[in-house]
């Protein structure tokens, strides 16, 4: 259900660079993480590859263009974002709390559907950009904590 | 019949052109300004819709990315501020209905799948695009639009473009009749005056130069042709005028011809009739005419004519016409006369009027003529009778010496049977012995001598016996035999007044009547000399008594005949002076030593006062100018006396002795002292 999501988002954001692959770091269970794998790596993404990492080091975090966080993992949040925060890495997180606290994108479950939340703040300070159609279905949130 | 109905005028047609023509314009104007904003109004609608559609479907690929339902709701509901669009449909890339708009629930719907939408309503428009994500088919939408603010619109439209085309057919409507107006009215002046020259004899009308240049030109160009037909009217009445004055005018003299004498003289008649008055008519031939034209050629003769008519033209009156009839003949019509009295003091004013020589071509010729009169009266017949009466008294005063006025009796006309006789049978009478010579003596009043004889010629006819001069003269004159009888007398004359001399004590004279017609003919001169030569009677005794009528004629020729006879040493006589109408200003300058004083001024002597005064008149005239005077047809002792004292210078008549054929026991008394036996009234009483 969220690899759909991230498949789409892909759509919606552009990098400082364009990309012709687009390597997608996923952090949580294997198990989740494969499924994701399986899912995304056979498709192109307008024209871009996909690839997805699971549980990189943080050497190869560095390469990634997307960081897809599990609500598990949300807890090593506030140890994982302050590292990414000046790269063009989009996060992406399960969490609702994950945009609030440095975090860009949020798929957040609400019932059967799940609601994209966006921080601006952090996708501005990443140096991405998104498309304002997703932004017209997606719902604005910034840093309640900002970090010391 | 004048056309007059609306639709044939004009005026119509001008209006309903203009009206049509604008209806017409701006019908197709009208339409084609609905049919195309209907069409473009459509288009736009159209290409709204489908911009509309691309926009809302662009907004809505997040949506149907991710799902959501809600947020697809969402940006269809923008919809809802275009209020044509009634319906929105989104489905997704499986074509499934993905989300919908509609603007009131239950009036329609969205099909569930793209390929089953319904079909177009003619009062809807609907727009199905594909909405793609590069060449990815992200899904579809489908709006349906009603079709109210376009035609709302375009009922605005036409309802503007009615209003318009209606202003605008006032406009033209209006401005049209001005035009008509401007066009038809000085259309309608030119008719005006056209139909003025049309319905009028005059062509004085001319039309005003106003409107366009073309109405302008047309006026002038109008104007030009009523000038044109003006001036060729003029010439067609002249060349008419012409015509019938040339019918009725004799061209020479411009005086009315015979068609019009004869017309105007029946005219006159008619009148004379209905009015109760006399009407008199002189026939009016020339004398000496022929000798003119015949010595001096027919332009002088021509233009002499021309001086002659316009001189008896001034002497008659307006009332009165004269015309010329023949070459040298002329008629008056006299409309209204007392009586006989009145016609010949017409005619003798005519006679008057002639007395001065004309001056054709530097030459002065006399012109004389002799005039019959003839006068209608209640018994009288027609105009041909009345011009043949004229006629007739013209021969008559021609007979009886030319230059003269005779009134019509019933005796000319015997006279003119017997005209005819006494010429054929004077034409022999010379050759055949019949004529012979009377001398009349003539005695000097002062001296009581016996100083000549006059010659005169005397007929004899076998049968008819002694036949007067004062017929047969004339007759001569007229058919030329006076040249071989005055020709015959003349040298009887002299031949027989040379034996006088040698019974005389003293030169006897002889004087001979030479005719005007003898005189005027270019021999005459000639003729007298060798008369003279053969017989050889000396010049100085002949003296040739001519009456008034040898000045008719070219008066430079006749005064030069006058001066060569006088040369000769020959006397000249103006005989039967008075009677005439000389011109005596000329007579002065012609060399006549004497004037033979007309018997008829003596035959009421002493006892007429009047007769007194005329020979008295005479003889003082005569005297002033230098010339003797010889009084003839002395008869009475009383006149004798009378002439005497009013100092005639010479005399002859019954009295004196009568005309003898024998002249010679005369001139034997006279040798013996006897002069005049009954000169003195003592002596003639002594004898009685």
């Amino acid at each position: 259900m969220r690899s759909a999501f991230v498949y789409n988002l892909i759509k919606y954001v552009q990098w400082p660079q364009s990309k012709r692959i687009v390597v997608i770091a996923f952090i949580g269970d294997h198990s989740t993480g494969l499924s994701m794998k399986e899912t995304l790596e056979p498709k192109l993404s307008d024209g871009r590859t996909l690839r997805v990492l699971l549980n990189p080091s943080d050497s190869e975090l560095l390469t990634c263009d997307i960081v897809y966080v599990t609500s598990d993992e949300t807890a090593n949040l506030s140890f994982i974002l302050p590292r990414l925060s000046r790269t063009p890495l989009l996060t992406i997180g399960e969490d609702d709390r994950f945009p609030r606290i440095g975090g860009m994108i949020g798929l957040v479950r609400s019932g059967d559907r799940i609601q994209i939340e966006v921080n601006l703040g952090a996708l501005h300070r990443a140096g991405l950009k998104m498309s304002s159609r997703l932004l017209g279905i997606a719902t604005i949130v910034s840093s309640k904590e900002p970090m010391e | 019949m004048r056309p007059s109905s609306l639709t044939n005028s004009l005026a119509g047609r001008i209006t309903a052109v203009v009206l049509i023509s604008i209806t017409v314009a701006l019908l197709v104007f009208t339409v084609a300004l609905i049919l195309f904003d209907r069409v473009s109004s459509r288009e736009e609608l159209q290409a709204r819709l489908s911009t509309f559609a691309d926009i809302v479907g662009q907004n809505s690929t997040a949506a149907l990315d991710f799902k959501d339902t809600d947020a697809a709701d969402q940006v269809l509901q923008a919809l809802r501020r275009e209020p044509h669009i009634v319906a929105g449909c989104l489905y997704d890339s499986s074509s499934m209905l993905f989300s919908q708009y509609l603007q009131t629930p239950g009036d329609s719907s969205c099909p569930s799948v793209v390929e089953k939408l319904p079909a177009t309503d003619i009062r809807q428009r609907t727009v199905l695009r594909e909405i793609m994500r590069r060449d990815e088919r992200v899904g579809a939408i489908f709006l349906i639009s009603d079709m109210h603010d376009v035609i709302a619109r375009e009922r605005r439209m036409i309802l503007l473009a009615v209003g318009l085309a209606f202003i605008a057919l006032v406009i033209g409507g209006f401005s049209g009749s001005i035009m008509q107006i401007r066009i038809t009215g000085p259309l309608k002046s030119l008719q005006r005056v056209m139909h003025e020259v049309t319905a009028g004899d005059s062509f004085k009308a001319r039309a005003e130069v106003k409107g366009t240049t073309e109405i302008a030109d047309l006026a002038i160009v109008f104007n030009g042709m009523i000038e044109e037909l003006e001036r060729r009217d003029l010439m067609a009445r002249r060349a008419e005028a012409t015509l019938h004055n040339q019918a009725r005018t004799d061209a020479l003299s411009g005086l009315p011809n015979r068609r019009l004498f004869t017309e105007t003289l029946c005219q006159a008649i008619a009148f004379a009739r209905r009015e109760h008055r006399t009407l008199g008519l002189l026939y009016i031939d020339l004398d000496g005419f022929k000798h003119v034209n015949d010595s001096l050629g027919h332009h002088v003769g021509d233009q002499l004519l021309c001086e002659v008519a316009a001189r008896l033209n001034a002497h008659v009156r307006h009332s009165d016409m004269l015309a010329r009839v023949g070459g040298d003949e002329f008629t008056v019509i006299l409309r209204s006369v007392g009586g006989l009295d009145d016609a010949e003091v017409a005619a003798n004013s005519l006679l008057q009027s002639l007395a001065k020589p004309f001056r054709v071509n530097d030459q002065d010729i006399g012109v004389g003529a002799s005039i019959g009169i003839s006068t209608l009266d209640e018994s009288q017949s027609d105009a041909t009778e009345l011009l043949k009466q004229a006629d007739s008294a013209m021969y008559a005063a021609k007979r009886m010496g030319r230059n003269r006025a005779v009134h019509f009796s019933s005796e000319l006309g015997n006279l003119a049977r017997e005209r005819l006789t006494l010429e054929s049978e004077l034409r022999g009478a010379v050759s055949r012995g019949e004529i012979y010579v009377h001398y009349q003596p003539e005695f000097d009043l002062t001296s009581d001598r016996l100083v000549r004889f006059e010659a005169l010629a005397r007929w004899r006819h076998p049968v008819f016996g002694e036949i007067s001069p004062d017929r047969f003269i004339p007759v001569a004159e007229d058919s030329g035999i006076i040249h071989q009888l005055g020709a015959f007398v003349m040298e009887e004359a002299c031949r027989e007044a040379v034996a006088w001399q040698t019974l005389a004590p003293y030169p006897i004279q002889l004087a001979v009547n030479v005719s005007a017609v003898q005189f005027n003919s270019e021999s005459a001169v000639k003729e007298i000399v060798a008369i003279l030569k053969r017989t050889g009677f000396p010049p100085e005794l002949l003296q040739i008594e001519l009456t008034e009528s040898v000045m008719m004629g070219p008066v430079q020729v006749s005064a030069e005949k006058l001066q060569n006879l006088c040369d000769l040493g020959v006397t000249l006589v103006l005989d039967d002076f008075g009677t005439g109408y000389s011109c005596l200003s000329y007579l002065a300058d012609l060399p006549f030593r004497c004037l033979k004083i007309d018997r008829s001024f003596v035959k009421n002597l002493p006892d007429s006062s009047e007769s007194f005064t005329v020979v008295s008149s005479l003889l003082a005239l005569a005297h002033n100018m230098r010339m003797r005077v010889i009084v003839e047809g002395i008869e009475r002792t009383a006149q004798l006396q009378f002439l005497r004292e009013l100092g005639a210078d010479e005399g002859q008549g019954f009295l004196l002795g009568r005309p003898d054929a024998n002249p010679r026991p005369r001139l034997i008394s006279a040798r013996q002292g006897h002069f005049l036996p009954v000169l003195r009234p003592d002596v003639e009483s002594a004898r009685v």
